[in-house]
């Protein structure tokens, strides 16, 4: 509630110095604070919150197919965190998020690999985010110095897409989530856009969705041309939002509009 | 059995689990509800798969009911009212599909 009447003193503010001045906590703050408290009692209550559907679809799963390798799903509380990495395989380097992870665990164990916005790859997604909730999100470079570099790249690559004009609209992502914070799109408030509650269940959707469909989302919001799911833009400009929310503690898996 | 169907659901009484006493009954289930309106980005409809009948009984009698349509939304979630019995007993949750497939969830209720 606290948030409520400080957007009105802010946009004041704005208004007098003719400038929207944020000040760093203002940067730095969660999608859940832009949720209205009936979204957020609905999320505090484990009761009612369908993600926990998802979430105990997810420890189901984990049960029969990935507690042999991995034990328990706690042990990898700083995975949610740490994605997207920098994998080579085969002398092909490339960004894999916690989704790609995922299926190529399926195909390790001799299973089919399913879609990015498969039900059960989202619910194995949902529960190691909602075991990693309160980890500092922290993506960090490969250990061996050959990979550094690419990775360096990659980020370059994203932060260069972040701030690129794209679509009819002719918007680049930082004119909205850093020049417009806390002002009103159609019925929206503007978030700084970190990263922090995915994968989520958003309402427009009725179901839960990973990162690569929410920025899919955002293309088509400035009505571009929509890369392909899992294409190399979607995890460059994932890493690079990533490293932007450097140390934002994870909401685990949220609702969002 | 072909004609099951199983979905996730949450059954949760919200207020003091006594016997008279008056309770909010939270169940919130698992479905994707899908309309038949809609169509994917290839173009071809997307087949209607909706819950039609939910039933909750409190041990043999109906204590709450409701017929769902195309209009409900993905996940749908029913709260009311209920003043417990005076004898605890089990809850049994009983839903139907447009195909006709059914599942129950039960769930024992103990007073403190």
């Amino acid at each position: 509630m606290r948030f409520r009447c400080f957007w009105p003193g802010l946009s004041l503010g704005a208004l007098l110095l003719g400038a929207h001045a944020l000040s760093y906590a203002q940067t730095r703050l969660s999608g859940d604070h832009f949720l209205s408290p009936q979204l957020q009692a609905m999320q505090q209550d484990q009761d009612v919150n369908p993600v926990t559907l998802w979430v105990e679809k997810g420890q189901t799963l984990w049960r029969n197919n990935c507690q042999r390798c991995h034990q328990a799903p706690e042990t990898l509380s700083r995975a949610a965190a740490e994605h997207p990495r920098l994998v080579t395989r085969n002398n092909h380097a490339r960004l894999v998020n916690l989704e790609d992870q995922i299926n190529s665990c399926r195909q390790r164990i001799g299973q089919q690999p399913k879609g990015l916005e498969d039900d059960d790859t989202l619910s194995l997604s949902a529960l190691l985010h909602s075991v990693g909730k309160g980890e500092k999100i922290n993506p960090r470079p490969p250990a061996e110095s050959v990979g550094v570099q690419r990775w360096q790249d990659e980020l370059g690559q994203g932060a260069a897409l972040y701030a690129t004009r794209l679509g009819r609209l002719n918007l680049a992502c930082t004119h909205c989530h850093d020049g417009k914070v806390g002002a009103q799109l159609r019925a929206e408030v503007v978030s700084p856009g970190h990263p922090t509650g995915f994968p989520i269940y958003r309402l427009n959707w009725q179901t839960m969705g990973s990162i690569d469909r929410r920025l899919r989302a955002c293309y088509s919001g400035v009505q571009a041309t929509l890369p392909a799911p899992g294409s190399p833009a979607l995890r460059q400009l994932e890493l690079f939002l990533k490293v932007r929310a450097s140390g934002m503690p994870l909401d685990g898996p949220a609702i969002r509009r | 059995m072909a004609n099951t169907l199983d979905i996730p659901v949450r059954l949760s009484i919200s207020g003091p689990m006594r016997a008279n006493a008056e309770v909010e009954v939270r169940l919130l289930l698992g479905h994707s509800m899908e309309t038949g309106f809609r169509h994917d980005s290839s173009g071809a409809p997307v087949p209607k798969d909706i819950l039609q009948f939910v039933t909750v009984h409190m041990g043999d009698v109906l204590i709450f009911e409701a017929e769902l349509g195309t209009g409900m939304a993905a996940n749908p979630m029913f709260f009311f009212s209920f003043t417990l019995p005076a004898q605890a007993g089990e809850m049994v949750v009983r839903w139907t599909d447009q195909q006709g497939r059914n599942g129950e969830m039960r769930r024992a209720l103990l007073y403190r």
